[in-house]
């Protein structure tokens, strides 16, 4: 009996503890929904005197949407940027918490915008910090303002998204087809024989919004350059990213564009020597379907195919060597990964390239082989609005 | 100058602590009355016994013209008509002469020639004339003898079968057991037509003295569970068994445990699909709901109509219930945890609809959260106590109320009002109360550890329940059989149901070893069944 009431006791006691324990510790992480300001994209531009410019822009909650009250209100701005400055990002960022009434959460930030001026500076100091802290996500976008701060980029806005970096993140997926974002650039940062690449976007005047132009090409992490967005297609293609989209071209000798959806694309980068110099072969496959022709060519017919092909290969060629010879030319970083090929097919021979790439990549050899193949032509042979006797079969 | 201590006091305090008085001495003077051939005598006993208590008979009349008698009955237990057409007309009217045997075998005379009751037996001592009397028989006292005749024609008002409510199905038998425990029994018995199906009584409750029935399949139950099953019902003593829930409790494995150790249905094919399982039933007096033991987890989640259904649409229904049960339990709280802990797990776009709708709320999730499944539950019952009409208001004003007003008013956030409105609807598709409940209630310290903890805690929660259920026995079956211990050939009829031919054996743990096949192999049915011979 008297065992039975110690033990029923001592289970009490360890019932009243665990409660207490429960309910006396815990909570101190706890942060309510309402009391966090989050963050959707930042930007880093330089300020006078060696600091760091840190601006964010955050989200500005609608308080609870009811539908159809709103129609006499003036419409409330979706997000406000506000910017601080600092020695370096941490204490920047602690700059601008001390603006702000709630918490800065940067577990969604998407965007990062990078100042012209600083990317051209330097951005190390600013990678570190981002892989440091773990509420930073990997996949965030990077995103240099070409021409202008990134605080300036920040401010816009973008009339279709209610978060203008929302625009930018799909802008980078759809319209340049790479996802650039700190995870690539930490990993092309840290590899041999690979540079780190950010979507470049710039703000016209005049215009509404923003645009992308490309990609901006990093050199030991200061920029070097941009390319354009033909150029960026041609980036796409040696990297064999150009999965969808489209390419047009005039067929020689038959007047007419014959337009072509790409459905699926690979590329090879092979390091090859010869004698004792290096040079690189691209091999570049892909393949597509008709889905436009202005020419007066059946296209029904193999051999008409085989015309439109070639004409494609030779502008998919053409492309590709442009890009080739201006970023050897005018940027000098091996953003194309040749390096890298050399690091991991000819691991002895790149032991005694790795320290001259850098004067190697500008004079470097490039053979392209390119290999296009038209699968399907569409609905029609011929252009449907031609007569009979006008197509050549 | 110690006082030695007795053992009789030592025993005297261990020992239990006995009954209230009455039945003691209730007792006591029915053993102390000796019946006797004295008709007055008995009479002025059982007057004196069912003395205040209007509604027993005690009708004196002569027998054959010659003999007096007694009959004493209950009123309204009695099937009356039968008593006077079968009965007391043949007794009191009959021409028939008693011969040579006149005064010996008067008793065996009337119950061998005159009454054409079947149920009928002999008793002679007054402690079970009054037993009998209660339970509803009619007893016959004829002056001069001290073999008294009981007779079976009880009768009265009882519900009639009809269809169970708390176990609806769409196919399957409409009949539901009823308060009489008899009714019940024959039930049964139109499902399993054979010697095997056996039957234990037991009488539990000193006052109420309520009949209990133990059943199972002999040779497909496990002998021992048969037995602990036996001892447990012998061990209760109680003054009264209104429910079967008073037995349930008495025989539980983990009497503090909040999952139900003892099934319960009210469906009689359910209880017979079950004996042939291997598993036994309880059948209480007075109450439709039958209890079965041993179960396991898997049972409660199962609905009886998943064996009436095609086997494809009753394994996507156990999914779904899987599924939604698990969320009835952790819904909440994994959103209280995700809110205010863990922001950057929820995708950008739905974080940010649910901070528009939470802005204008005062409360910290956890409390909003708390208050709204308090309100679910407070409706839930309200709705369950009031009288049908009225209840179907309270659920409409709670629906508009906590549904509407509140989120219109900027109290609660219209994200909360959908995860418990989804919570709700999860735990409807428990298809046991009583596992319904156990879930329904471990909500809320689960509630409370996300909001203390994050999702640390919440796991931490359902770890601690998990734990607990593959402890739990039940009769000596693990809980969570046959998933933990595994046994992969037995989890045919656990989160998928085979089709009927290729259920082949019965569940391990509960049947006999050597009495396990339950449909034989190679019944699949393809157009070369036919041609084998």
């Amino acid at each position: 009996m008297r065992g039975i009431c110690i033990r029923s006791l001592r289970i009490v006691l360890i019932e009243i503890i665990t409660v207490m324990c429960l309910l006396l510790s815990g909570c101190w992480d706890r942060t309510e929904i309402n009391d966090l300001a989050l963050i959707t994209a930042s930007s880093y531009d330089t300020a006078p005197g060696g600091k760091l410019q840190y601006s964010v822009q955050i989200l500005v909650p609608s308080g609870g949407s009811k539908g159809g009250q709103g129609g006499a209100a003036a419409p409330k701005k979706n997000f406000i940027v506000e910017t601080a400055v600092g020695i370096d990002p941490g204490d920047a960022e602690k700059n601008v918490q001390n603006k702000f009434p709630r918490r800065l959460f940067r577990g969604h930030r998407r965007v990062i915008i990078l100042g012209e001026e600083l990317a051209k500076q330097g951005i190390d100091i600013m990678l570190d910090s981002i892989g440091r802290d773990p509420q930073n996500r990997l996949r965030t976008n990077v995103v240099v303002a070409k021409g202008q701060k990134g605080y300036d980029l920040l401010k816009t806005e973008y009339p279709i998204e209610r978060i203008p970096t929302e625009a930018m993140r799909e802008m980078a997926v759809l319209g340049v087809g790479i996802d650039a974002n700190i995870h690539d650039m930490l990993i092309a940062a840290s590899s041999k024989g690979m540079q780190p690449i950010a979507l470049a976007i710039e703000k016209t005047k005049g215009e509404e919004g923003f645009k992308t132009t490309g990609l901006a090409l990093f050199n030991d992490l200061k920029l070097a350059g941009y390319l354009d967005a033909e150029k960026t297609e041609g980036y796409l293609w040696i990297m064999g990213k150009q999965k969808n989209g489209i390419i047009a071209t005039e067929v020689p000798r038959y007047d007419g564009v014959v337009r072509v959806n790409i459905k699926g694309q690979d590329a090879r980068v092979i390091p090859k020597f010869k004698g004792k110099t290096p040079y690189i072969l691209v091999e570049i496959t892909g393949s597509g379907s008709i889905y436009g022709n202005s020419t007066k060519l059946d296209l029904s017919v193999p051999d008409n195919i085989n015309i439109v092909q070639k004409a494609i290969i030779e502008r998919i060629r053409k492309q590709v060597e442009n890009t080739i010879a201006s970023v050897q030319k005018e940027v000098g970083t091996d953003v194309f990964c040749f390096g890298m090929a050399f690091h991991q097919f000819k691991p002895c021979e790149w032991k005694k390239l790795e320290k001259q790439w850098d004067d190697i990549f500008p004079y470097l050899k490039v053979y392209i082989s390119v290999d296009f193949k038209i699968k399907t032509s569409g609905m029609s042979g011929p252009p449907l609005y031609l007569k009979k006797d006008e197509i050549k079969k | 100058m110690k006082k030695p201590i007795k053992v009789e006091d030592i025993v005297k305090k261990k020992k239990q602590k006995t009954y209230d008085k009455i039945l003691q001495e209730d007792s006591q003077a029915l053993d102390e009355h000796e019946l006797t051939g004295n008709l007055e005598d008995n009479e002025a006993f059982l007057r004196s016994v069912f003395k205040g208590c209007t509604d027993v008979v005690i009708r004196p009349f002569t027998v054959l013209k010659t003999v007096k008698a007694i009959a004493v009955y209950v009123e309204g237990l009695t099937d009356t008509k039968l008593l006077d057409e079968q009965v007391l007309k043949q007794l009191m009217l009959s021409e028939t002469f008693l011969g040579e045997n006149h005064q010996k075998n008067i008793v065996d005379f009337i119950q061998q020639q005159i009454i054409s009751v079947g149920k009928l037996k002999t008793i002679n001592s007054l402690k079970d004339v009054v037993k009998n009397v209660l339970e509803g028989s009619t007893v016959l006292l004829v002056d001069g003898e001290v073999t008294i005749l009981s007779l079976g024609i009880s009768g009265g008002e009882r519900r009639s079968i009809s269809e169970p409510v708390t176990e609806v199905v769409i196919r399957g038998p409409r009949e539901g057991f009823t308060e009489d425990l008899n009714t019940n029994i024959s039930l049964l018995r139109r499902r399993l037509r054979t010697p095997r199906l056996k039957m234990e009584s037991f009488m539990i409750g000193e006052i109420s003295q309520t009949k209990i029935t133990m059943a199972y399949v002999q040779g497909i139950a496990v002998d021992q569970v048969i037995n602990e099953v036996r001892s447990r019902i012998g061990r209760i003593k109680i003054d009264s068994v209104m429910e079967s829930s008073y037995i349930e409790e008495f025989i539980e494995d983990a009497p503090f445990s909040i999952f139900p150790q003892v099934q319960n249905t009210e469906r009689p094919d359910v209880v017979a699909a079950n004996l042939l399982e291997g598993k036994i039933a309880i059948l209480c007096d007075n109450t439709p709901f039958t209890l079965l033991v041993p179960v396991v987890f898997w049972g409660e989640i199962h609905s009886n109509e998943d064996y009436y259904e095609h086997f494809t649409m009753s394994t996507f229904l156990r999914i779904i219930r899987l599924i939604f049960i698990f969320m009835a339990l952790i819904a909440p709280s994994v959103y209280v945890a995700v809110t205010t802990f863990h922001q950057q797990m929820i995708p950008s776009k739905l974080l940010m609809s649910i901070i528009d709708n939470r802005e204008p709320t005062p409360f910290p999730v956890v409390i909003e959260a708390l208050i709204m499944e308090i309100t679910f539950e407070a409706l839930r019952e309200a709705g369950i106590r009031l009288p049908k009409p009225v209840g179907q208001a309270v659920s409409i004003v709670g629906a508009l109320v906590i549904g509407q007003a509140a989120v219109e008013a900027g109290l609660i956030s219209a994200p909360m009002v959908i995860v418990v409105a989804v919570t709700g609807i999860a735990s409807f598709t428990i298809p046991r109360y009583n596992l319904s409940f156990a879930v329904r209630v471990l909500r809320f310290p689960l509630i409370f550890l996300a909001g203390s903890f994050g999702l640390y805690g919440v796991t931490l929660g359902v770890i601690g329940i998990f734990i607990h259920l593959v402890n739990l026995r039940s009769f000596g079956i693990p809980y969570f059989s046959p998933v933990a211990p595994l046994n992969i050939r037995r989890l045919k009829d656990v989160f998928v149901r085979a089709p009927m031919w290729s259920m082949n054996l019965r569940p391990n743990l509960t049947t006999n070893d050597e009495n396990k096949v339950r449909v034989p192999t190679g019944q699949k049915p393809s157009p070369q069944q036919g041609k084998k011979k």
